[in-house]
């Protein structure tokens, strides 16, 4: 019988995932057999998993599975929402890269090493990076090079560097490159004085050199020798690298960051409350906040254990929503870059290898909170469209419409003229209630805005 | 020889540059070494390294 192979698991001959009953499984196959049992028997999954290093998993026997390339079928603790590396803000990214080498130096250790190094190989679980890729380990022979450097190099190194320092959006670049930064563009989009630092010298620009040198001369890579005091030293020099590189937006101190807001602490209390009542009367599974600016009431949501994804366009946001999370040990939000007017596409083979946000919905609630002037007078978004964009990604809503006269769009209108004729609240409700029924409406005192809970129809 | 089923083509480039950086950095600690070795019969013993693991903030 066949089972649903998840989409992008394809290219590794050791085995691939499928979902049964909503579950996730991980065929290993015959192929991987000796890598596979070693694994088990040196203690490496045990020690990683323990450490939270490596998803958990357990051996089960699969009712539907009966393929005869089939050694073993896994259970893998199912990560609640799937992210890619051109979402993560800095320090995410930056965890992601120090995590896969913390696996790779124990790997060492067991005598094992991590036969690829990919980005979509780390995925946030209750908050912090893990790795979910079973089947990545082999056993090390001494002497043999990190087949996943160059991977490591362009799916970490650099666009952490580039986010460092040349832009922090350059994180982006992964969305256009599925294998990851091509070196050669790394090296020219770096300012030259990083040439000069042995770590990203070397790891980035002198290595871009070495490919364009020897992309055609056909010597076998495999050839070359690696002593293992030389690749330990090379994976510990790769973090040193890493973790060297800062990020701070300029003139920005993290702790004075987003201090506005649009309300008295009374009516800001208020809105709180209501927020609270409408989950309190859905208790919804899962919430996006889809304009979570530093996740201030998105917490109202993971405070109360609900899978909460804090989106917001402000990498500065999200980077101090993440801060948020390591420092209080945060397990149920996950902070991710994301613009709604332009969200993540589906990339990579037969584009679908890579989900868009709408394929890892819906969810069961979304916030829209102060975020309907930004689309419907920044961004020109008629009411319908929003509604109807809404609609595909969740079951309940809560949205706060944000009237003419209030200051913030009054902000956004001192610049331009005034085109928006229908932007009113009657106009509103009678377009969301196209594809929602209104539950709850609630004003929000000393302010001109109003707070909706509302049901997809 | 060592036969490797790699997967992934780890590439020419890559595996020189690796090799090279690689030895450096071998060279180098053990450079380290003798030289801490040396140093330390001058200097009162200072507590050593901080903890192996590569993450930042665990």
């Amino acid at each position: 019988m066949q089972v649903s192979k998840n989409s992008a698991s394809f290219r590794d001959p050791s085995g691939f995932v499928f979902n049964e009953n909503g579950d996730i499984y991980r065929q290993v196959n015959n192929y991987y057999k000796k890598d596979y049992d070693y694994s088990v028997e040196c203690g490496l999954y045990d020690e990683l998993i323990k450490d939270g290093l490596l998803v958990k998993h357990k051996e089960v026997k699969s009712k539907t599975n009966n393929d005869p390339k089939q050694y073993k079928i896994l259970k893998s603790d199912k990560i609640s929402t799937i992210t890619y590396p051109y979402e993560w803000s800095f320090s995410q990214y930056k965890d992601a890269a120090l995590a896969t080498l913390e696996i790779q130096r124990r790997a060492l250790k067991k005598g094992m090493t991590l036969k690829d190094a990919s980005a979509y190989n780390i995925q946030f679980y209750k908050g912090r990076p893990i790795f979910i890729d079973t089947l990545s380990f082999e056993i090390y022979e001494e002497g043999e090079p990190w087949v996943a450097y160059r991977q490591f190099c362009q799916h970490f190194l650099a666009p952490i560097a580039l986010m460092s320092k040349t832009d922090v959006d350059l994180s982006k670049l992964m969305r256009v490159y599925i294998d990851g930064v091509p070196l050669p563009l790394a090296s020219k989009l770096l300012p030259s004085k990083s040439k000069f630092s042995f770590g990203l010298g070397s790891h980035i620009h002198l290595h871009a050199r070495s490919q364009r040198k020897h992309a055609s001369d056909g010597e076998n890579a495999e050839k070359r020798k690696v002593s293992k005091r030389a690749l330990e030293g090379l994976i510990i020099n790769l973090a040193n690298t890493v973790k060297k590189l800062e990020w701070r937006p300029k003139d920005t101190e993290w702790g004075d960051y987003y201090t506005f807001t649009n309300y008295t602490d009374k009516s800001f209390k208020q809105k709180k409350t209501i927020i609270e009542g409408y989950l309190d009367k859905i208790k919804p599974s899962s919430v996006w906040d889809v304009g979570a600016n530093n996740g201030l009431f998105s917490r109202i949501a993971s405070s109360k254990g609900i899978d909460t994804v804090a989106f917001d366009i402000d990498p500065i946001a999200v980077e101090k929503n993440y801060r948020q999370v390591i420092k209080e040990k945060e397990n149920s939000i996950l902070p991710l870059v994301m613009d709604l007017t332009n969200p993540s596409p589906s990339i990579g083979w037969n584009n679908d290898e890579r989900g868009s946000m709408s394929n890892r919905g819906p969810s069961d609630m979304v916030f829209s909170l102060a975020l309907i002037h930004h689309l419907a007078i920044s961004n020109n978004l008629p009411f319908d469209k929003i509604s109807e964009y809404f609609s595909s990604i969740c079951k309940h809503l809560v949205i706060e419409f944000v009237p003419k006269g209030d200051s913030q769009v009054n902000i956004l209108l001192s610049t331009r003229k005034d085109i928006f004729d229908s932007y009113n609240i009657e106009e509103f409700e009678k377009q969301f209630s196209m594809h929602f029924n209104i539950l709850s409406k609630n004003n929000i005192d000393n302010s001109k805005r109003t707070l909706y809970l509302m049901e997809k129809k | 020889m060592v036969t490797i089923f790699a997967y992934l083509d780890p590439g020419t480039g890559s595996a020189i540059v690796q090799a090279v950086i690689g030895g450096a950095i071998a060279i180098a600690a053990i450079v380290r070494i003798y030289w801490s070795k040396i140093t330390a019969v001058f200097t009162k013993d200072k507590s050593k390294k901080d903890k192996e693991d590569l993450r930042s903030n665990n």
